[in-house]
């Protein structure tokens, strides 16, 4: 599938080149209390081939070829094992990687809107933090850092949009490729400490990895999706039947040795979301309940998991009453079912982000400042970043990505991997 | 006579008379300046207020079906065959491409046998040919045998006898209207070399392009006259040329700086306000008669008193009156004015109110100055005379008329009453009617060519009936055709209804070419399928556009257009509410609507009402005069007695219209506040004479009477006769409804005369009044009591009406800001438009970004949902906006933005109005607005008027100022104010200066390259220059297109997310 997409990619280059669009960028980390300070020596160059094939059809490729010379957030030459067998790089070496990013084909049969390949499929409204935004696993390389954008692992699915009544809009997906988040690898800067997410192994005890549980290829995730826009509210209800990105890792004693198992569990996902304009403020909602979340114990009772329900809700203000400025504020808060002592996750959590935007010169440069603050773990995170749109081709920006609080805190961890970031864009 | 009477500061033109010549000279340089800045509005139109509901309509179905007032070319041919001779034909041919050859007209709506198609059948379908190809082929008898199985064209392009053809003709604009007359004109007249032919020039374009001449033409012919007149009654009055040179500088004065503060207001000179200066000389001039009269008879009197004393004296005498006098005569115009609802009747009464200050000013500082200055010494002609007083010609006719009338008081009494009471039940009998042509003196060409054509023709009066269904290709569904059928059938079964046009007739036309031309096919198919397929087929043929009068773009409007023989509001208001009658009975449903539109239908709403207006406007100066009576005599009774004799003129008047026929129409309908106006001041003279007269000891009454009708009454005869000559010049006007006002005003003015000469003593006499003869009031008011009272009363009333009108004038003659952007807003910009949009973005260092984008918009029902997509360059593509804009103000809009870096539609805040739109120099609002304002955000005013180059032409513009409703609103937008320039045809708002909320000068927008697309005006760039930071925007717009359908589910936040 990998090669077929490839050739298509090469002969679509080929026959229709005037079409295509470019993006080539770079950007340098700098993170001075790592081991090796420059994290990040990135180059991607980016193609964008849109196609109308007729009036109701149309094709989109987006190859993407990927070349790091530091080198410093990844380990290993092969295929992650995160991805699904329909998924991955079409040929990737330690250095660099290309891949299709995106390549769909949009059909549009009366009223229903289908969208068949490889593409990203967002829901939900909040920013920065992922309720309901879990069509795609995501790469975890540099943590929540990239764009979501950049970030999601675009999956091979079916994705059918049908309007009901005047603005209501039923969406189905069908998801075959199974493929998952891809965590830093082990060493790297962004490898996962915090105990939340990774298992405390017992010292001086040997351990013994099995390969990762797959579930049947014939299995696949489904998505409903209904949003209606009423009385000025777009609304939305919500549910995916799905696998958790992030595979669980049982453990066992066995024959003194600790085994780890790695597999990808099923759940179930019911939310909805909710926003409107109110004068100068926009509302934000979302909620979700997860019927079973896979949560580590510090001991090894049930394989070391636990299985909980678990409910997120997220509130949102945005204020757009400055002139050229944004100002955006998230609540952000969770509840487990069923915990107990030896689970290692807190039975609640509560989150605030916020976020200020500002444009200057018509748009040219743009300041971002994201803030986010943890406050179970009391840790959290801090963006910022000044882009400059110096012409239609060129874009510029600088950054500072640093994060904060306790050590053992899904944000605190990365302490050390606080960096500064630059960055160009070159579009043609 | 007491020099005691000559203190206080009424003589400070005589004390200090080089001064007050001067500040004269310059005031009147001043406001007479503006004289060059008068122009014409002889449109009917102008007769309507700007936002009046029925021209607003008839603007509006202009505008869709491009209809205006046409000039009709008819050529009628007196020989055997009528016009189907070749060298007629070929004459048609010529003319029509001569005429279409002029700059103004609008060569694609020109209608002649040289422009339009026939449409038969033949074996293969439908054949739509020119006229003229038919006769190229088949001669005179094949073209003949069209027009004769073309009913449509029979009565409205050729007459049914044969003798008289037409070419019609529309001008871009009405204001083209002038020169494009006179040069078709000249065309005719290049044309017309067959014998036992006559070609003729009418409708109401011609109207237009010739009134303003005519009046131009009447006015120049008038007013010398009506001044030459003047200066012979005061050289015949007081046998020097002084007092005649005298009082036309106060004459001049007068005229010159009420039309000049005219001008400098921006108001028009209307087709009625030629009355106005003839009007003012006869108003002026009796105040200089009564001021000479008085300095003579000082003269006579007191040998010994220098000029200056005797100018003193006679000032000190005449103020009192003089400005009583002008007080009721303002106040009868400014009746005229509060009551009108017509913008040229207001600025009538307003202005000559204005007028009649200004004479009483010049009157009395500056013609006491003048007398002052050059001390002019009383004729010996006039000594003698004024010592034979009782010889004098005059006096004793006027004591004759005294005797007579108090011979039996109540006989005078009774007579006058019975007068009055004939004319009031004559009132009743008074009919309302006007006809424009009428305007015309009946031996003018253009007066017999609307004869000619109305005899052979159907009718060179038009009017509309705009059918509206609710959606596109409405007017396809058969039975509403068929309704629209009987509609027409039933129309034409009316008075002088004569014929009608309208897409039903070319599709029976069409229908009986797709069967063999078989005359029992000329009807509407039965299967209504049928109709889009003949379009259709039609469209393959010919041109589309043929059908631009009688549907619109997307077959939603239909017009019928109905051709009358007459534009007589007598008889088209029976036509006109019989057709609504029907409209609403039998035709209006859920198929369609329609509405009465065009020409007559306009004229016949400004003119139903001209009777209600005239009486309303009657009833309020009277009132007005007998209030203000009322006050300066402090006596109720006293405003009775001055009224009386106005009172008895007016309804006399009234019986004399009735008797002879006379309608009440626009000339006449004026009389009655001008006759208060002017009538009055005999009766407050007469009044106020008797009075002094009793204070001076004439306490029997028949010698009081005696002096009065001897001195004040020979006075008043020559005010009289000044007034009567001057109106009397209007009665030689080539203007009929001014020939008609002339009339009747001096009739009403004599009956004043003689009521004020007559009735009043009479009155007098036997009712021995207490303000006149009361013992509380045995001491006279002098200057230091009522006549330091009236001319403070009278520069108050000066002031209000010289401060109000440029603030009248900003608001209504020119539009009411409001107004204009209703009419803004009001402009059709097509239910549903796609255009590509090329952005550039320029900082002031000169670097640029430009970006491509595809707008979509449409209309769901009133609310108007934008979407727009970006295509290039890289780092925008994929962005999406979307707003819903909803018709109900009190809901906010909905706005989403797609960002192709988050993957997610946003929604933000449509409250965000004045941030900059991605980038740009334009809000978020601007963007919104398209070109629009929002009524709720500003306040608006019209400042000004003029003609301004856009897109290499000149366009009539108006100016308006728009002013945030508050300190928040103006935060909310970032903008503190905004001075735009409208085209007042188009209602495209071309530029618009804009102010930041500390008042500095923010950005310019410029609108260009408009354009009709589809129909539509369509603005292709707009250029917007950010004053503050540097930077520009130029928005491109193109491939606008209105007609292709908009999928709705381009307007989803799904469409945002996946793209085109």
């Amino acid at each position: 599938m990998r090669s077929l997409i490839a050739l298509a990619a090469l002969l679509a280059s080929g026959a229709l080149a005037e079409s295509w669009q470019w993006q080539l960028d770079s950007e340098l980390a700098y993170s001075p209390e790592a081991v090796e300070s420059v994290s990040k020596a990135e180059m991607r160059l980016r193609g964008d081939w849109a196609v109308a094939l007729s009036d109701d059809v149309a094709l989109t490729l987006m190859p993407e070829l990927r070349w790091d010379a530091a080198d410093r957030l990844r380990r290993r030459d092969q295929r992650p094992v995160s991805d699904g067998a329909l998924n991955g790089a079409v040929w990737q070496n330690r250095h660099a990687e290309l891949r299709v990013r995106e390549a769909y084909l949009d059909v549009n049969l009366s009223s229903l809107e289908v969208r068949l390949g490889k593409q990203q499929v967002v829901w939900g409204q909040a920013d920065g933090l992922r309720l309901l935004d879990v069509i795609n696993p995501q790469q975890l390389r540099e943590f929540n850092l990239p764009t979501f954008e950049d970030s999601r692992i675009a999956t091979w699915m079916i994705n059918a949009e049908l309007p009901l009544g005047d603005d209501g809009r039923l969406q189905w997906l069908v998801i075959p490729d199974i493929t998952v988040n891809e965590q830093a690898d082990a060493g790297t800067e962004f490898a996962i400490r915090s105990p939340e997410l990774r298992p405390t192994l017992p010292q001086g005890q040997p351990v013994r990895a099995q390969p990762l549980r797959r579930p049947d290829r014939s299995d696949v995730e489904i998505g409903l999706r209904y949003s209606h826009f009423v009385g000025g509210w777009d609304l939305s209800a919500n549910y995916f039947h799905f696998y958790h990105d992030n595979p669980v890792l049982y453990r066992r004693q066995q024959q003194g040795e600790i085994v780890l198992q790695p597999r990808l569990e099923r759940g179930e996902l019911l939310g909805g979301s909710a926003s409107t304009a109110m004068g100068n403020w926009v509302l934000r909602a979302e909620a979700v309940y997860q019927q079973r979340v896979y949560l580590l114990r510090d001991d090894l009772q049930d394989g070391g998991v636990t299985v909980s329900g678990e409910l997120k809700a997220l509130l949102g203000l945005d204020y757009y009453g400055w002139r050229d400025s944004h100002l955006s504020y998230q609540l952000f808060y969770s509840r487990l079912s069923n915990t107990d002592r030896a689970v290692v996750r807190r039975r609640n959590s509560l989150r605030h982000t916020l976020s200020i935007k500002r444009f200057f010169y018509n748009d040219t440069v743009e300041l971002q400042v994201f803030a986010l603050l943890n406050v179970d773990h009391r840790d959290g995170e801090l963006r910022t970043k000044l882009s400059y749109q110096f012409s239609d081709q060129w874009r510029w920006w600088l950054g500072v990505d640093h994060f904060f609080g306790r050590r053992s805190g899904p944000f605190g961890q990365f302490h050390d991997a606080r960096r500064a970031v630059v960055g160009w864009q070159y579009a043609f | 006579m007491e020099q005691s009477h000559s203190g206080g500061w009424t003589l400070w033109g005589v004390r200090h008379p080089y001064w007050t010549v001067v500040l004269a000279v310059l005031l009147m340089a001043g406001l007479a300046a503006g004289v060059g800045r008068v122009y014409k509005d002889t449109r009917a139109d102008a007769f309507l207020s700007a936002d009046n509901p029925a021209l607003t309509y008839k603007n509006k179905v202009k505008e869709i079906f491009g209809l205006s007032d046409p000039l009709v070319i008819a050529i009628e041919d007196h020989r055997d065959g009528g016009i189907y001779q070749s060298d007629t034909l070929a004459l048609v041919a010529g003319l029509t491409e001569a005429v279409n050859a002029l700059e103004w007209v609008d060569e694609a709506r020109t209608i002649s046998l040289a422009t339009e198609k026939n449409i038969r059948g033949n074996d293969e379908g439908m054949v739509v040919e020119p006229f003229l190809e038919v006769f190229e082929r088949g001669g005179a008898r094949a073209l003949r045998a069209a027009i004769a199985e073309f009913p449509l064209y029979q009565g409205l392009l050729v007459s049914r006898d044969d003798a008289m053809t037409v070419i019609v003709v529309e001008f871009y604009e009405d204001s083209m209207a002038e020169p494009a007359y006179r040069a078709i004109v000249e065309l005719v007249e290049r044309f017309n070399d067959i014998d036992q032919l006559d070609i003729h020039v009418a409708g109401e374009g011609a109207v237009l392009g010739f009134l303003g001449h005519y009046i131009d033409r009447d006015a120049s012919r008038l007013n010398p006259l009506a001044g030459l007149i003047i200066t012979v009654m005061l050289v015949v009055a007081f046998r020097r040329l002084a007092p005649a040179l005298m009082g036309n500088v106060v004459i001049a004065a007068t005229v010159l700086m009420t039309v000049g503060f005219m001008a400098y207001c921006g108001v028009p000179f209307f087709v009625i306000t030629n009355a106005m200066p003839v009007i003012l000389i006869g108003m002026a001039v009796a105040d200089s008669i009564h001021i000479f009269s008085h300095y003579y008879e000082a003269q006579l009197h007191h040998p010994e008193w220098t000029p200056r004393q005797c100018i003193a004296a006679s000032v000190g005498e005449m103020f009192r009156p003089v400005t009583l006098t002008t007080l009721t005569t303002m106040s009868g115009f400014l009746g005229l004015w509060a009551s009108a609802y017509m913008p040229p009747f207001e600025y009538f009464g307003l202005f000559t109110a204005f007028g009649v200050a200004v004479a009483w000013l010049y009157s009395v500082f500056v013609l006491p100055a003048m007398i002052a200055i050059f001390q002019p010494r009383v004729s010996p002609g006039w000594l003698r005379l004024r010592q034979r007083q009782s010889a004098d010609l005059f006096s004793r006719a006027m004591a004759q008329l005294g005797r007579l009338a108090l011979y039996r008081p109540a006989l005078t009494v009774t007579a006058f009453a019975a007068l009055a009471i004939f004319g009031a039940l004559q009132a009743s009998q008074l009919r309302v009617n006007e006809n424009r042509i009428n305007t015309f003196h009946k031996s003018e060409a253009i007066y017999r060519a609307d004869r000619a054509i109305n005899r052979h023709l159907d009718g060179s009066n038009t009017l509309d009936i705009v059918v509206t269904t609710a959606q596109a290709e409405g007017v396809f569904v058969l039975p509403l055709l068929r309704r629209m059928e009987a509609l027409q059938r039933y129309a034409e079964s009316l008075p002088h209804v004569n014929g009608s046009a309208s897409v039903v007739d070319y599709l029976k036309q069409m229908h009986k070419s797709l069967n063999e031309g078989r005359p029992e096919y000329y009807r509407l198919p039965e299967d209504g399928a049928l109709i889009p397929q003949y379009f259709l087929l039609y469209d393959t043929s010919a041109d589309p556009s043929d059908f631009e009068e009688e549907v619109d773009y997307d077959y939603r409007l239909a017009n019928i257009r109905l051709n009358l023989d007459t534009a007589d509001f007598a008889a088209t208001r029976p036509v006109i509410e019989a057709l609504q009658q029907y409209i609403d009975a039998e035709f209006n449903s859920e198929l369609g609507s329609a509405a009465l539109s065009g020409r007559v239908n306009v004229n016949y709403h400004w003119i139903k009402d001209i009777g209600v207006s005239h009486f309303v406007g009657v009833g309020i100066s009277l009132l007005c005069v007998l209030l203000v009576s009322a006050l300066l005599f402090r006596s109720f009774v006293a405003g009775l007695l001055a009224v009386a004799p106005v009172l008895c003129s007016i309804l006399t008047v009234y019986a004399a219209m009735a008797v002879l026929n006379i309608d009440l129409g626009i000339g006449t309908s004026m009389f009655a506040s001008v006759a208060i106006g002017l009538g009055i001041d005999f009766a407050i003279h007469t009044l106020d004479r008797i009075k002094s007269l009793y204070q001076d000891g004439y306490e029997d009454l028949s010698e009081l009477f005696s002096a009065l009708l001897g001195s004040t009454g020979r006075a008043l005869l020559f005010n009289y006769l000044a007034i009567a000559f001057g109106f009397g010049v209007l009665i030689s006007s080539k203007v009929v409804p001014l020939t008609n006002f002339g009339t009747i005003v001096v009739l009403s003015v004599t009956i004043s005369f003689v009521a004020a000469m007559t009735l009043l003593p009479a009155l007098v006499w036997l009712l021995r009044p207490r303000f006149l003869f009361g013992a509380a009031d045995a001491e006279r008011p002098g200057l230091s009591a009522t006549a330091t009272l009236t001319p403070l009363l009278l520069a108050a009333t000066l002031a209000v009406a010289g401060l109000y009108a440029p603030r009248l004038i900003a608001e209504e003659a020119l539009p009411a800001g409001d107004w204009v952007v209703a009419q803004i807003n009001a402009v059709d910009d097509g239910e549903q438009q796609t255009s590509e949009l090329h952005m550039l973005l320029r900082d002031r260092r000169g670097k640029e970004r430009q970006r491509e984008a595809l707008s979509y918009r449409r209309y769901f029902g009133e609310d108007k949902k934008t979407v727009f997509f970006y295509r290039s360059p890289a780092n925008v593509r994929d962005t999406a906006f979307l707003t819903y804009d909803y018709r109900d103000v009190a809901v906010d809009d909905d706005q989403w933005l797609y960002l192709p870096a988050l993957r997610k539609v946003r929604r933000i805040s449509a409250a965000d109005r004045g941030d900059y739109f991605m980038g740009t120099d334009l809000s978020y609002e601007d963007i919104k607005q398209n070109g629009r304002f929002d009524l709720g955000d500003y306040h608006f005013r019209s400042i000004g008027r003029g003609e301004w180059e856009v897109d290499g032409q000149r366009r009539p513009m108006l100016e308006v100022e728009a002013l945030p409703r508050s300190a928040e609103i103006a935060q909310e937008l970032g903008y503190g104010r905004l001075h735009f320039k409208v085209d007042s045809e188009r209602w495209i708002v071309t530029d618009i200066e804009f102010w930041d909320p500390k008042g500095r000068q923010l950005k310019s927008y410029r609108a260009r390259d408009i354009r009709q697309v589809d129909g539509i005006w369509t603005r292709h760039r707009l250029e917007v220059q950010h004053h503050i930071n540097g930077h520009y925007t130029a928005f491109t717009f193109s491939n606008v297109d209105y007609r292709s359908a908009v999928p709705e589910r381009l307007f989803t936040t799904s469409a945002l997310r996946r793209g085109l």
